[in-house]
């Protein structure tokens, strides 16, 4: 499942491989398919779009695809965590807009200094991801009741705050986080690379990553194997929720305003790309970069449909069939 | 080697109360190095709890445990963890979804560097390690899940071997191996014990205690009845006092063994059956009322015939028909309606839906005859189990009761109840004895007699292959896919069908069919 895991385990001295290792090798390949499959359409898509519709094929645009991606690619790090873990979160659109709002408040109506404004913005976030997860840790209640219940109050908080009107950042500069670039790499995706090496190595290489995945396909096991099922519980839903903030920031960057109607609809996007990527709803499995490809796989589509002119009902349609069509695809993979 | 010094683990005066039980009732249970301790009482002995508590997973009303003779508050099993208390639990601890190598360190993966990183390469070495002092081949790689129960088993066993124990309690760990499994843990166990380590050993196979255990705990209704060297502890003697005033013996079951049968027309009849490397070139015939061993040592394809009569899997050729009439390639719901029923060998996990209740799982199978027209009749639906409840026994207070909460033979029974709806004519039950008390086996023995006194032609497949010629009227060995005998009960015991179905120098013999 995990990048390296598999060809480690292969190289272990002492350990000549023996004749239950055809079988490895089979299921290796088996693992591998999803991602292989997903990123050879990717690819198939890019060089279709790249012939037939030429402005796509230019790095303004390309990099114009990567941004808009940037918005849902931070989240689906966590989420890819959440659902692996047996939980999910779909409150990111009302957070990220909560976020954007709470900040521009705090900054432009009651005077606080950017950063510390920000700081503010990140703790709230995280603080109401870790309620949502303690609740379902310690009562019992379901994620998606309890962040649900986020859904429907961010938004309207955030229309509280705002009176469902823009509210200016005055700061430019402050700007540079959403339309701005490091090396011509715009700054959001500058920050989707960043988390997703982090994220990477905390799914794949530490102990907190692994317990997630413990949690998420045997949560008794794993409570018997002395694993802190309530912690991971709380901190992979604290986890969405500090970065669904953090996207908050950069959207109300790049919008130079904290927006309350900001990211209808995100929450489904990042679920789509993470499930498009290969992680299961049931828990237990899924990887970071089958998310990473979800992510550039459903950018790219949209990107596309966009220049070849169809009208958004129409993309709505053919985007909701990719996913299904896509997650049909893994189910077959997956089955022996 | 029973009490050399201070126990290393001591329960004192532990008192544990569930609503309207007393599970345990102030019991003092110790165990000192280098001593191998088996557990044994009937189900609702309190076995289970006590284990619970000794191994953190439980807390105590009453009393204290003390490892080392100091008091050691476990509030979680990561406490007793780290005391070096490990504990093999019955309910599969296994993660299906991760590798055979994670699940053997989960929870304590070897990790390094100044990042404390996952060390994958030292997390397979380990598992490898803790497999091969098991003497067993399983490929570390591959997901946990695609392993059979067994190999779960070794999986977990494994597990606690990597975590050095110094106290290992192993929860029935014999109940889905196979005998050369059972042999190399045994072996496992007395090097364990000869290197310190003091090991509880819970089992319901009392004959497996003598060549394992040093001392054993008899206990019953939450009390601890008495504590002996195994020497002085024959099994009628075990026996005796698990069951205290009850007598019931296994070998009465047969009270009720018609003497000859009538074997007329057969009403299952299955022809050059194949599936390979399962099964191979299957032929036999059961007559209605007739019961039927199957002999097969694990991986033999005990599992994989009793499925593919059941119609969940598909043979790649060969006939099965039932009162003469040949049946289509298989599909779950034809056979059904032929008349075959599966109780599955994983209970819990096949044969039921543990959150339902007792009422609502007996009538499962049976949705035409309680809701005629689509709509479930409650009067019909209560009818329908109250008739299973009684026939078979079923000890509960109403029907209401969630299935999660019965005992394993109660369970057992609501399994085979789910299928006593006047429709069922072959019943296929695999592994219907695994996990539950002497009592238990001995109310199933009857209750499988009983229904073959009804008409109903019975599969029966047991890993304790000394069940088998008390309950069967014929028995078929199976070995490798093939049927290689077929045994009179009368003339056979355990050992000689163990001989013949794992092909220890046995003499290969051919049916005479």
């Amino acid at each position: 499942m995990i990048e390296d895991e598999d060809t480690l385990i292969d190289s272990v001295p002492g350990h000549p491989p023996h004749a239950a290792n055809v079988g490895n090798i089979a299921h290796r390949l088996r693992g591998r398919v999803n991602e292989a499959g997903l990123f050879g359409a990717g690819a198939l898509l890019f060089i279709a779009l790249s012939i037939s519709v030429p402005p796509f094929l230019t790095t303004a645009n390309l990099l114009n695809v990567l941004r808009d991606s940037a918005f849902v690619g931070i989240i689906a790090w966590g989420m890819t965590l959440v659902l692996v873990g047996g939980e999910i979160d779909i409150s990111p659109g009302p957070a990220v807009a909560f976020g954007g709002v709470l900040l521009a408040v705090l900054n432009s109506t009651l005077g606080l200094p950017l950063p510390i404004a920000a700081v503010a913005v990140l703790l709230m976030g995280t603080l109401l991801g870790i309620g949502a997860g303690a609740i379902r840790a310690y009562l019992n209640v379901p994620t998606f009741i309890t962040t649900l219940t986020l859904w429907l109050a961010l938004r309207g908080a955030a229309e509280l705050l705002s009176d469902a009107l823009p509210i200016p950042i005055a700061n430019t500069d402050f700007q540079v986080l959403g339309n701005g670039s490091v090396f011509g790499v715009p700054v959001p995706v500058v920050f989707m690379v960043a988390g997703f090496g982090f994220f990477w190595f905390v799914s794949a290489r530490t102990s907190f990553g692994r317990s997630i995945y413990a949690v998420g396909g045997n949560s008794e096991a794993a409570r018997l194997s002395g694993i802190g099922v309530a912690h991971i519980r709380t901190a992979i839903l604290g986890i969405t929720g500090f970065l669904s903030a953090f996207t908050g920031i950069l959207v109300a960057a790049r919008l130079g305003s904290g927006n309350s109607g900001a990211a209808d609809g995100l929450e489904f996007d990042v679920i789509a790309a993470v499930i498009v990527g290969g992680t299961s709803l049931s828990g237990g499995r899924g990887t970071l970069l089958g998310t990473a490809l979800g992510v550039l796989f459903i950018a790219e589509l949209d990107n596309g449909l966009i220049l070849i002119g169809v009208t958004p009902y129409v993309q709505s349609i053919i985007r909701g069939v990719v996913i299904l069509t896509a997650v049909i695809i893994n189910v077959l993979v997956r089955r022996d | 080697m029973a009490g050399t010094g201070e126990p290393i683990l001591l329960a004192r005066s532990v008192t544990k109360r569930y609503p309207g039980v007393t599970a345990l009732d102030a019991v003092t249970f110790g165990v000192s190095a280098g001593e191998v301790r088996a557990l044994v009482g009937m189900n609702g002995a309190g076995k289970s709890t006590l284990i619970r508590v000794l191994s953190g997973a439980e807390r105590p009303d009453e009393g204290h445990v003390l490892v080392n003779g100091v008091r050691a508050d476990m509030t979680k099993p990561d406490d007793a963890t780290r005391r070096g208390i490990v504990t093999v639990f019955q309910e599969l601890a296994i993660i299906p979804t991760l590798s055979v190598a994670e699940n053997v360190v989960l929870g304590r993966w070897p990790r390094r560097g100044i990042l404390r990183s996952v060390d994958w390469r030292a997390v397979r070495a380990v598992a490898l390690r803790a497999i091969e002092e098991l003497e067993q081949t399983i490929d570390v790689g591959v997901d946990a899940g695609t392993l059979s129960l067994a190999g779960r088993q070794i999986v977990e066993i494994a597990r606690a071997i990597s975590r050095q124990a110094r106290v290992l309690i192993l929860d029935e760990p014999t109940s889905s191996l196979s005998i050369t499994e059972v042999e190399a843990l045994h072996r496992l166990v007395r090097r364990l014990r000869d290197q310190g380590v003091a090991v509880i050993y819970v089992s319901h196979r009392l004959d497996e205690l003598q060549g394992i255990a040093d001392t054993v705990t008899i206990m019953r209704d939450g009390l601890i009845v008495k504590t002996l060297p195994i020497a002085d502890a024959p099994i009628e003697r075990i026996a005796q006092l698990m069951m205290g005033q009850e007598i019931s013996l296994v070998t009465q079951a047969r009270e009720s063994k018609p003497t000859a049968i009538e074997r007329g027309t057969p009403l299952l009849v299955v022809e050059h059956l194949r599936m390979p490397p399962k099964l191979e070139d299957i032929s036999f015939a059961v007559a209605a009322g007739e019961v039927i061993g199957i002999a097969g040592v694990l991986g033999s394809g005990r599992t994989e015939l009793l499925r593919c009569l059941a119609g969940d899997l598909r043979p790649v050729s060969g006939r099965v028909s039932i009162d003469g009439v040949a049946q289509g390639a298989g599909s779950v719901q034809g056979r059904i309606a032929a008349g075959v029923a599966l109780a599955p060998e994983d209970r819990r996990r096949d044969g039921l839906v543990p959150i339902l209740s007792v009422g609502e799982n007996l009538v499962l199978a049976s949705f035409g005859l309680v809701a005629p027209r689509g709509v479930i009749s409650p009067r019909l639906s209560a009818r329908l189990s109250r008739a299973s409840i009684d026939r078979l026994g079923i000890k509960i207070a109403s029907g209401r009761e969630e299935v999660r909460t019965l005992s394993g033979g109660n369970q057992q029974k609501v399994v085979i109840g789910k299928w006593l709806n006047g429709r069922t004519r072959v019943l296929l039950l695999d592994e219907p004895t695994r996990g539950i008390d002497v009592h238990a086996k001995t109310q199933i023995f009857r209750i499988v007699r009983a229904l073959a006194n009804d008409g109903i032609s019975v599969l029966f497949v047991s890993e304790e292959l000394a069940e088998l010629p008390e309950v069967c009227d014929r028995i078929l060995v199976l070995r490798r896919g093939r049927i290689t005998a077929e045994v009179e009960p009368h003339s056979t015991t355990a050992a000689a069908l163990l001989n013949m179905a794992s092909g220890v120098a046995a003499p290969r013999t051919e049916r005479s069919s």
